[in-house]
């Protein structure tokens, strides 16, 4: 089964107005339970399984695939903020892990950076918190600081962009 | 605190005392950014004047009686690994009060180190990453020793587990022994091995208990870690995984 066939199916049961479907082939075991009042956590889902993004509807599948039909997950390219000219001389700090993102070194601090400032190689410019250890990420690149993509206290991804920075 | 003789290569033998000190976990990351500590310097004070436990929280210890200090490594170990660093140091600790006859002390996951049902030491560690490596680490370490009274009824000291006073060097001395062995373990990439260990001295493992999360209370069991140190519980049939604050242990 391919990706777009089950979001294909997903995109029909969120309309269907069912509460839960199971589905079993010979390939694959599909659970599709619809939350509508609780919004399951990303974190809740076993990160051994490739877990389908929850779409708008509030929809989260938990599938288990047999080892031999692993589905590759085709995510939609996350849109970056701006526009395509002024990104082409951007550069991004992503995330290394999954995690919560901090600006500052403590609630009460100051923060490491803020928009407009100029930050150099092996400049701290946030933390990442995983299960209670705390990251001091470092810039990878000298420049100005144009835009934080991230809330103070948010939860981050793996490789998702944090800091936009003009290295001009 | 007189600096003591340890049996170690390198964990403690940069002994760096300060008789008061806000944080030591502070003073070390300045330290290391200054460049001016080695591999497996400590940083201790007898007395700390704003203890940092999780973000928000504070820990509190009363001057002279507790154990206080940070330890500062430099890994180089892939973000991958990262939960092993508090796999490794709440082993070192639970080893080291296993080693002084406290055999009821346990790991309450992530880092906590329980006696009975009773918090007895709290490790906060901070992170320095360079190119999607752990560069620099340092793991701060509270240990309750010989304080007899908390504000927080699930606090506890070795002291008032023992009935009398405890000396602190011993138990430094110890906790920075076992800090060493478990550090070169996870250099030596025994992952599975360490990940034994911990499951092995892990509070409420295997057994049925109630946990709360924000559907509700629930019985479950504690099953183990999955890969990014979430918790796995088990519950009608499920195994469920949980991130830090996403659930609570009832009873």
């Amino acid at each position: 089964m391919k990706a777009t066939e089950i979001q294909e199916l997903l995109a029909f049961i969120s309309k269907s107005g069912l509460d839960e479907v199971n589905i079993e082939t010979s390939e694959i075991k599909l659970k599709v339970k619809k939350h509508t009042s609780a919004k399951i956590k990303q974190n809740f889902i076993q990160p051994s399984v490739a877990a389908m993004p929850a779409d708008s509807t509030g929809l989260v599948a938990a599938n288990s695939y047999h080892p031999s039909s692993h589905v590759s997950s085709d995510k939609p390219e996350r849109k970056e903020e701006g526009t395509a000219e002024d990104n082409g001389k951007l550069v991004t700090i992503k995330s290394p892990m999954i995690g919560t993102f901090y600006l500052s070194p403590n609630p009460d601090a100051q923060p490491f950076v803020q928009v407009g400032d100029r930050v150099n190689i092996g400049q701290t410019v946030c933390i990442v918190e995983a299960m209670k250890l705390f990251n001091e990420i470092e810039s990878e690149h000298a420049g100005t600081v144009v835009k934080i993509l991230v809330d103070d206290a948010s939860p981050v991804e793996y490789d998702q962009p944090l800091f936009l920075i003009d290295p001009s | 605190m007189n600096r003591i003789s340890i049996p170690t290569q390198f964990v403690g033998q940069q002994w760096l005392y300060y008789p008061v000190c806000p944080s030591t976990n502070t003073e070390a990351l300045r330290l290391v950014n200054e460049n001016k500590v080695q591999q497996g310097a400590i940083v201790i004070t007898d007395h700390q004047t704003a203890g940092r436990g999780q973000r928000d929280n504070t820990w509190e210890a009363a001057p002279g009686q507790n154990l206080t200090f940070s330890i500062v490594l430099y890994p180089a170990l892939p973000v991958t690994l990262q939960y092993h660093l508090s796999i490794m140091a709440s082993l070192a600790v639970t080893d080291a009060l296993h080693a002084c006859q406290y055999d009821r002390i346990q790991i309450k996951w992530p880092n906590d180190i329980f006696y009975l049902d009773n918090k007895v030491c709290g490790i906060l560690i901070q992170n320095n990453l360079k190119n999607n490596k752990i560069q620099s680490v340092v793991v701060g370490i509270g240990i309750n020793v010989n304080q007899m009274h908390f504000s927080n009824p699930k606090a506890t000291s070795l002291s008032l587990i023992q009935g009398k006073t405890v000396e602190r060097e011993e138990i430094l001395s110890k906790v920075l022994y076992f800090l060493e062995k478990r550090y070169r373990q996870l250099e030596n990439r025994a992952v599975e091995y360490l990940e034994q260990d911990y499951l092995k001295n892990m509070y409420w493992i295997n057994e049925s208990h109630q946990f709360a999360d924000p559907s509700g209370v629930f019985d479950g069991i504690i099953r183990g870690i999955n890969a990014y140190g979430q918790l796995l519980v088990e519950t009608g049939g499920d195994l469920r995984s949980y991130g830090l604050k996403e659930i609570r242990y009832v009873s």
